[in-house]
């Protein structure tokens, strides 16, 4: 706090004053926060043209006010989002010139697994189930592919646009420049590149090979991009497959690598593809599992040479030290150049340093956490795995975990072996409800957020670090009963019951629009401010996966037989000593605030049990 | 956001109405709108505020003709509230239009963030009798916290499983860090940025850096056998910070003080036990250390349940001299939890088999004097354990005693008929309460009770949250 006074200089040179008028309402400051703003801003601008008069700017006041918080504090006033819209600040501050500084003040913290929790569900207006989605790793911002059309997302994950391509279902999905998203399908041929700002489709590639013409209608599988060139996984009907190098600025094939022939599970085609920066080696992995188990490959191809620098194959020989417990899944951490994988049968995990690939290179991580060890989830298989901020996330049918290292010492001093066994810990990112929402089947992380998306779930889940509900966290939520499930309009009842633990963002938002009596509902809550206790773990099961069944978790009344209390049982005690045994009735009415739940039956089954003894 | 009519005045009016050379009245300017003040409300800020340079500013230019008026670059509207504060002590209701974020934010900007926590999170607050929840504050993952230290301010620290979450005072700013530990036994915060946490599986104390998440230090103790050492508990008065060590093979246990002040040196060891053959009540380690401060005496308690019953002792160190000044073995009906306390000068136990309440009083310790039950004395105690689990806790005068999911209160009624001065503390009419209304009873177990600030903080088995309860705040 002091060195921070200490910086202020309590008289600025009068010339150093300055005053604004925005829309009517004059403002003063300094030049130096106006040219915080940076050179190229109108604010800086202003700054620099002396006038002893008030500088007129014909913008609303309100909404400047909030951004010269902005420029003096460099965080944005709470109260900024409450006034204004996202979109309206965002415009605004590109008016000034300031939007870089807006979207620095109003991105989330780095992320970190352990401390982050769910913010938000993004729901596609239409066809809302995610069939794949990608984040733009430069600002954070999310493209969805659900059905035929692309939906973007800006980095505060407000609705930017949504495209239909010419394709029904989307499989894969990059964006590989700013403007430009590259998509492919498993059921039509090519990878095509559309705009987002026009939603035309300006580019389109094939595989073709002049010399065979059994190549044909190859259908894409997996889509990576580095600088620039764009890579991806072409397969081809009767089992050929390859890897494609598209150049970005013309969308044109450059190069063709890792050609193979044949339908065992080393040749198939790579499901995953990932180009790591520091070393210019394209990773791609497949995997596939059958009656016999999971089987599959890590490669690594030099995209300039085509040849392979190091490959892996599993079930591989009686080598591994861990034979017959093949991958489930592959991620790469492309910042620290280390290769995880997640084993299909026991479901540990194994780290591989990409500096020091060798014949066996897998480093299997111990788990020390006792209450995550008996989880009986059953080993990886369903095991969806995905690198971030020098974490692993792990989803296991339901479950989210993270794996993260332990900071042993303040500068972390680069060790001859990068990791062993015990170098990571693993925690769950999730609760026991979240994990009952469905199966994850992707992962992705970007602008210090973690997406997750589920099998055939609407919607993809945003989680971020540090939240805690705004306000009063908890509050009497009103319960809509009905006496047919399947009939949703018909609510019988409308019951108060109390909630524990309730996380709003989760539970609520995942809600169709479109159905009125919830909406009604989603806003009754936090109406009230009693502090609150109780939701069951009656959830939306994995079947029930319908929208209507998302919002069953709020049809489902609490009812449990709670435990006597001592006050209860004191109670019970003062009131037979008073109003005489078997008077039950009487004593229930006497202390019906008490006894709020309990019959008279109840009243003297427990006087019975504590008379036993 | 337009100005409220009192706080803008047009400089030429000041100017006016400052003749006087050697008036009390300050103006500042703050983002383009002139406040007036006093020097002696500036003053309350504190010496290390941006008030104070104001001051000191003001001073140096007395021009009578042409007053100073110093500028501040910042919010006016926000301004404004936080001179309400040291006008007036409190926050003004037209605070609650602004979040609580950002007040802190700009009260750290001009020094006066310690007015702001008194206002909001000051310890004499706290009504024992008006708590109810208020807050539940999540933690992410699904780890059941294990223990919980809290701070005077009112922030709190809790480890569950590997990790330890810090809650701010206000209870607005949350963060997670990673440890070595699978689960953190006992955590014991030392500054806002340190904290000391050790485990009954895990060799050594790790004081923990909690900003960034690394250890600092490691502090060990090692009997004869070179083995490694457990932290069974952790205590701290003014000065030392106490370490209750066993060692890795269970044979032999001590009572280590480091120097708070100066880099965790070792000052001295206290107790160091090694157990020969079967002297079963050797073989006990201190599980819980409380500082006595008025008595300058560091109780240490601990007990071990084993086929004849659990058995415990209880023991007043004189840190300096390194003796036991009293000891109390606990043969029959031992604690399940105890605790002392300063203000009431009592030591308070639950007993692991009655489950009752007992007291004894200090003041004249080192007699033969005994436990004397202030609940039900006639409960016949046999082999049920109803006390089992069971925390205890002193604030102020009142004592906190948790039975399952329920919290009792103990306080004195004070009864003036009763003559004064003398009487002990068994003429004393001490009451029971419960601690919230019906629907709280009956919850799951309470596994850790805590107070900082004008809150009480509990957790409870199997719950990833920890609930805050507070009496009505003015303001906020």
């Amino acid at each position: 706090m002091d060195d921070e006074n200490s910086d202020i200089t309590l008289q600025p040179l009068p010339s150093d004053r300055i005053k604004l008028n925005a829309g009517g309402e004059l403002f003063e400051t300094t030049v130096s926060t106006l040219q915080s703003a940076g050179p190229e801003s109108l604010l800086a601008a202003l700054s620099n043209r002396p006038s002893p008069d008030p500088i007129f700017i014909d913008r609303d006041p309100e909404i400047f006010s909030v951004l010269l918080s902005l420029l003096r504090t460099n965080r944005l006033p709470s109260t900024a989002l409450r006034l204004f819209t996202k979109q309206e600040l965002l415009e605004e501050s590109s008016y000034y010139g300031i939007e870089s500084l807006l979207k620095s003040s109003t991105s989330p913290p780095p992320l970190n697994g352990v401390d982050a929790s769910l913010t938000t569900t993004i729901t596609p207006y239409s066809h809302g189930v995610v069939s794949s989605f990608s984040v733009y790793d430069v600002d954070g911002s999310l493209l969805i592919a659900h059905g035929g059309q692309i939906s973007g997302y800006d980095s505060n994950l407000t609705h930017s646009t949504t495209i239909r391509t010419h394709l029904n279902d989307l499989t894969s999905i990059k964006r590989v420049l700013p403007e430009i998203a590259a998509v492919g399908s498993e059921n039509s041929g090519g990878i095509h590149f559309y705009s987002l700002a026009s939603g035309r489709r300006v580019g389109s590639c094939d595989w073709t090979d002049k010399s065979d013409p059994r190549i044909y209608k190859a259908r894409v599988t997996a889509i990576a991009d580095s600088a620039d060139s764009v890579f991806a996984a072409f397969d081809c009907y009767h089992k050929e497959n390859c890897v494609l190098t598209i150049d970005k600025s013309t969308l044109k094939v450059s190069s063709e690598f890792g050609r193979q022939t044949g339908s065992s599970t080393k040749t198939t085609v790579a499901g995953k593809l990932t180009y790591l920066p520091q070393s210019g080696v394209v990773l791609g992995s497949s995997v596939t599992s059958s009656a016999f188990g999971y089987a599959g490959y890590v490669r690594l191809w030099d995209p300039r040479s085509g040849s392979i620098v190091w490959e892996t194959n599993e079930p591989g020989s009686g080598r591994s030290s861990r034979y017959g417990d093949s991958f489930a899944d592959v991620a790469v951490d492309s910042e620290e150049e280390i290769i995880f994988k997640v084993c299909s049968k026991s479901g540990d995990l194994a780290v591989a340093d990409l500096r020091k690939l060798g014949q066996d290179p897998w480093v299997y991580l111990v788990d020390k956490n006792p209450s995550l060890r008996n989880n009986g989830s059953g080993g990886g298989n369903n095991s969806v795995m995905h690198c971030y901020r020098k974490q692993v996330f792990v989803g296991r049918n339901g479950e989210l975990e993270v794996w993260s290292r332990v900071v042993e010492r303040e500068g972390n001093t680069e060790r001859e072996c990068r990791f062993s066994e015990e170098s990571y810990r693993r925690n769950y990112v999730d609760k026991v409800e979240d994990s009952e929402r469905g199966v994850i089947n992707k992962i992705e992380g970007g602008g210090d957020r973690l997406f997750v998306s589920r099998e055939g779930i609407e919607g993809i889940e945003s989680m971020k670090r540090g939240v805690l509900p705004k306000e009063k966290a908890c509050g009497r939520v009103v319960v809509l009963c009905s006496s047919d499930l399947n009939k949703m309009t018909d609510i019988i009842s409308v019951k108060h019951c109390s909630v524990e633990n309730l996380r709003p963002w989760g539970l609520w938002s995942p809600l169709p629009r479109y159905w009125p009596p919830l909406h009604q509902f989603s806003s009754l809550y936090f109406e009230s401010e009693q502090p609150c206790s109780c939701i069951s773990g009656d959830y939306v099961s994995n079947a029930l996966q319908s929208p209507i069944f998302v919002g069953m978790i709020l049809l489902t009344p609490y009812l449990r037989v709670k435990k006597w209390s001592t006050l209860e049982e004191d109670t019970l005690r003062t009131g037979v000593q008073k109003l005489g045994m078997g008077n039950w009735k009487v004593i229930l009415n006497t202390y019906r605030d008490i006894f709020e739940k309990r019959t008279e039956v109840d009243l003297k089954d427990k006087w019975r049990n504590m008379t036993r003894y | 956001m337009p100005p409220s009519v009192d706080s803008k005045l047009p400089l030429n009016q000041i100017n006016l109405k400052t003749p006087n050379p050697n008036t009390n009245i300050v103006t500042i300017d703050v983002g383009g709108q002139l406040f007036q003040t006093t020097k002696q409300t500036l003053d309350l800020a504190g010496p290390k505020s941006l008030f104070s340079k104001i001051l000191d500013s003001c001073d140096q230019n007395p021009n009578p003709n042409n007053p100073y008026v110093p500028f501040i670059d910042r919010d006016p509207e926000l301004f404004s509230i936080l001179l309400s504060l040291l006008r007036t002590g409190h926050l003004p209701s037209k605070s609650k239009a602004f979040d609580f974020e950002d007040l802190i934010h700009e009260s750290q900007f001009y020094g006066i963030e310690t007015l702001l926590v008194d206002s909001h999170s000051n310890p004499s607050q706290f009504e024992a009798f008006n708590l109810e929840k208020s807050l539940l504050l999540p933690l992410s993952g699904r780890d059941s916290p294990s223990a919980i230290s809290t701070t005077p301010v009112g922030s709190v620290h809790v480890a569950h499983g590997s990790k330890i979450t810090s809650f701010d005072w206000s209870l607005h700013k949350k963060s997670t860090i990673l440890t070595q530990f699978t689960a953190v036994d006992s955590l014991l915060a030392l500054s806002p940025t340190i904290a000391a946490a050790g485990a009954t599986d895990f060799s050594g104390l790790q004081l923990i850096d909690l900003e960034k998440g690394f250890v600092r230090e490691t502090l060990n103790w090692e009997n004869v056998t070179r083995s490694s050492s457990t932290v069974q508990a952790i205590g701290s008065s003014r000065e030392y910070l106490f370490t209750s060590f066993e060692s890795g093979r269970r044979n032999s246990n001590s009572i280590m003080a480091y120097d708070l002040q100066g880099g965790f040196r070792p000052v001295t060891e206290i107790g160091h036990y090694e157990i020969f053959g079967a002297n079963l009540d050797s073989a006990i380690p201190a599980t819980k250390l409380n500082w006595v401060s008025s008595y300058n005496l560091l109780m240490a308690s601990g007990s071990h349940s084993g086929p004849s019953g659990v058995q415990g002792n209880i023991k007043f160190w004189d840190i300096r001299s390194g003796n036991v000044v009293w000891e109390m073995k606990e043969k029959v009906d031992c604690f399940a939890d105890v605790t002392v306390s300063d203000n009431l000068s009592a030591v308070y136990k639950v007993g692991v088999n009655s489950g009752e309440l007992f007291f004894v009083d200090l003041r004249n310790i080192g007699n033969d004097n005994s436990w004397v039950c202030l609940g039900d004395s006639g409960k016949v105690i046999n082999g049920k354990k109803e006390g089992f689990g069971s925390r205890i806790e002193t604030r102020g005068n009142q004592v906190f005693c948790s039975k399952g999911g329920d919290l009792e209160l103990w306080s004195e009624v004070l009864i003036d008929s009763l003559g004064k001065g003398e009487r002990g503390l068994e003429d004393r009419v001490v009451r029971k309460n419960y601690v919230g209304r019906a629907k709280d009873m009956g919850g799951n177990r309470i596994t850790c009770l805590g107070f900082g600030g004008n809150k009480m903080f509990l957790t409870r088995k199997d719950q990833q949250f920890i609930e805050v309860w507070q009496s009505s705040v003015r303001g906020f």
